[in-house]
């Protein structure tokens, strides 16, 4: 391995902070081991949590993997003569080191490993698991849609499977109590893996190539607009369809996508996952620890990160020199915002379906409570998300997939994390204390009020997302 | 009075002057080229009389209104430096959108228009974001022009555009009864498409004047525009 290129190619995706940070999270994990090795037991009835989180953090894992990658790599750095195959074992191994940092999430179920010594063969388990998703991820860039989400969908089911039933074949095993099969299945699989891909890894270029060339330009059917007026426009653009432009970025790296589906798709994913949380809890141990841990998880991904994330990533695709040239600020920006957040609403409702159904069937306030806030949080932290999009984000979304010379080395990112705490705890706190459940939807209430009511907070809005070559 | 009134305008970006007490004033109906070497200001100074941006200090009025006013977002028709369009939305979506957001009578009629006389109509339900660049910024020309605006801010109107494509723009502008202010770092394009010159450099007027009496400045017989240009510049 040439570790100079390495080196380089870690530089170009990451800031030296994020690599501080990087170095963090590997030091937290190994914390994590020495606490396991203290007081972790194996509590058989935490298997299904244990196979859950190490499932839907693969999952992400998985679809993450790619973003390392930018497209100025490809049409610029592979073509230079610096050897192909060489370069392309540096982005491979700058990947995986990128993301064994978010290891650190599922060391939580280091806790259930069956001797407090296996907590450290665990945090080894966990890292091939690591292996095995992305490099699945990079293998599938070739392969279709199609493809990819039945080898995807296939993995993750072999990973949960463990937390269901008695079965010592999958790597996630090695946390459900057959700790020898699990992680020889997980070392094995891994290398092999790791060595293929390290060694075909040459080939990135053309299957990236590839890869982009697949994705289908063209939509089967236009929305129409024409005979709108600008309210019912802007409602139409956000409510016929879901998805908009995804950038995924790992420090400073770009990708850009422009997925986007229907309304009724989304739906009826949304019913899917809202199926799944629900029978969940029938699996579940029916204690109120396990409920609420279950809350919590549900909470931060349903109710916290994918509202925020919608937010955000509105503002960041937004395209000033066409709305705001036909509107002021305040009313576009309030506009759009509403419309986001009934979006997101719309999506949530199967999940709030589910807390009724949940409710009517456990009868315990925890749910009832899990629906309000899922029902009234959601859409505002919409509209929070796409204001701190808006004065915080340092990276607009161009449709080259890079980012502009001012958003490199800007703090905006660290302010937006600052700003998002205070509300990560409302929300999850107020699943335990029901005054601060109330408190929380007055006030969040008050902050999204303020943030479409005010012309003031508008036009500075434009003029910081204008500076920042927002346009 | 001027349609473009820019009148001793500062800015700076934190301790970056971009623009230092610059005056452009453009008569109705004229056609002006802003030229200048990268950074010299001129996407600063569009931007600002799109009303998108504001000056530290100095006076601005597009026909009289001020740039961020309703009555001037009506009659500006604005082109940023790689524009971007709408990536999830389809070439058709793009038009129709903006259209309704704009108010525009007979919608229809003006999006087949552009999708026709830009060569788009093979495009129509593509996604944006898979257009090619120059498709991309014949898209985006459209965009800011179908509101029939008066006052046309055009940062670079031509990039990535084929000849042919340049051509057909170029004669459509001049058949609009409009006010333009064209940046370009490209002399050509401002010789073909208008009469007067603005050359500015770190953000303040170095020369203004038409094209005609720029090219008898040379010091020799037939010396290139760039040639000129470079000399005004180097006599800094
Ligand atoms: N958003 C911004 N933040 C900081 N500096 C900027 C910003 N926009 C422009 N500048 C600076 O202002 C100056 C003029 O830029 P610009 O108007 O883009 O020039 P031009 O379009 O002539 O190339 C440059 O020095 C540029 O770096
Ligand atoms: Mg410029």
């Amino acid at each position: 391995m040439n570790v100079k290129l390495l080196k380089f190619v870690l530089k170009t995706r990451v800031t030296s902070g994020y690599v501080i940070l990087i170095f963090i999270f590997y030091f937290l994990e190994i914390l994590y081991a020495v606490l396991a090795y203290f007081i972790g037991k194996t509590v058989k009835s935490e298997f299904l949590i244990a196979a859950s989180i190490i499932a839907s953090i693969s999952l992400m894992e998985i679809l993450f993997a790619g973003f390392y990658y930018k497209k100025s790599d490809f049409d610029f750095l592979f073509m230079t003569p610096v050897n192909r195959k060489e370069l392309a074992k540096s982005f491979f191994t700058t990947s995986t080191l990128i993301s064994s940092s978010f290891n650190f999430f599922m060391c939580y179920i280091l806790l259930f490993t069956e001797h407090g010594y296996f907590a450290f063969l665990g945090l080894i388990d966990i890292f091939a698991i690591l292996v095995i998703n992305i490099s699945i991820s990079t293998i599938m860039r070739k392969y279709s849609t199609k493809t990819r989400i039945i080898t995807i969908v296939t993995l993750i089911i072999w990973y949960i499977i463990p937390g269901f039933i008695n079965f010592p074949f999958s790597p996630v095993s090695a946390f459900t109590g057959h700790i020898y099969s699990g992680t020889i299945i997980g070392l094995v699989l891994s290398l092999l893996l790791w060595l293929y891909v390290y060694n075909k890894s040459g080939n990135l270029p053309s299957t990236y190539y590839n890869f982009m060339a697949k994705k289908s330009a063209q939509i089967k059917e236009n929305v129409k607009f024409s005979g709108m007026s600008p309210e019912k426009a802007v409602f139409s653009f956000n409510l016929k369809m879901l998805g908009g432009i995804s950038v995924m970025r790992v420090g400073s790296t770009a990708r850009v996508y422009a997925p986007r589906f229907k309304l009724t798709y989304s739906f009826i994913f949304s019913i899917g996952i809202a199926a799944v949380y629900t029978i969940l809890f029938f699996y579940l141990p029916k204690s109120l620890y396990f409920q609420f841990l279950v809350g919590i998880y549900y909470l931060i991904y349903a109710v916290i990160i994918y509202p925020f994330t919608k937010g955000y990533a509105a503002s960041s695709t937004e395209r000033l020199w066409l709305s705001l040239m036909a509107m002021p600020s305040y009313k576009y920006f309030r506009l759009n915002a509403i419309g986001k957040s009934l979006s997101t609403e719309i999506f949530l409702i199967p999940l709030i379906i589910g807390n009724l159904i949940l409710y009517f069937i456990f009868g315990h306030i925890l749910f009832l409570r899990m629906l309000i806030i899922t029902m009234v949080f959601g859409m505002l932290f919409t509209i929070i998300g796409y204001y701190i999009g808006g004065f915080y984000n340092t990276r607009q979304i161009t449709d080259l997939g890079e980012l502009s010379g001012h958003a490199r080395y800007s703090i905006g990112n660290i302010i937006t994390v600052i700003i998002l705490i205070p509300f990560v705890l409302i929300t999850i706190i107020s699943l335990f204390i029901i005054p601060v459940l109330y408190i929380g939807i007055i006030a969040l209430l008050i902050v999204s009020f303020s943030l479409i009511l005010s012309k003031k907070i508008n036009k500075r809005m434009q003029d910081s997302m204008v500076k920042r070559d927002f346009v | 009075m001027y349609c473009i009134d820019f009148n001793n305008i500062k800015k700076n970006f934190g301790n970056n002057t971009a623009l230092n007490d610059l005056t452009i004033n453009i008569n109705c109906g004229d056609s002006v080229s802003l030229i200048g070497p990268n950074g010299a200001g001129k996407s600063t100074t569009i931007k600002i009389l799109a009303g998108l941006l504001e000056p530290d200090s100095g006076d601005v009025l597009i026909s009289g209104y001020k740039p961020d006013a309703e009555e001037a977002k009506k009659i500006i028709g604005y082109l940023p430096e790689d524009a971007s369009p709408y990536l999830t939305l389809s070439v058709r979506e793009n038009l129709e959108y903006l259209g309704a957001l704009r108010g525009i009578d007979d919608l229809n009629y003006k999006t087949d228009f552009f999708l026709d006389f830009l060569k788009l109509r093979e495009y129509e339900r593509n996604k944006v974001s898979s257009l090619s660049r120059g498709n991309r910024q014949k898209l985006s020309l459209a965009l800011a022009i179908m509101h029939e605006p008066k006052i046309l801010l055009l940062d670079e109107p031509l990039n990535y555009l084929d000849i042919p494509s340049q051509e057909d723009v170029i004669k459509y502008f001049k058949k609009m009864d409009a006010t333009f202010l064209v940046s370009t770092h490209i002399m050509s394009i401002a010789e073909r498409f208008t009469d007067n010159i603005v050359i500015i450099n770190r953000g303040q007027k170095i020369w203004e004047g038409q094209i005609k009496q720029l090219k008898n400045m040379g010091d020799e017989e037939n010396a290139s525009m760039e040639a000129v240009i470079s000399q005004i510049m180097g006599g800094l």
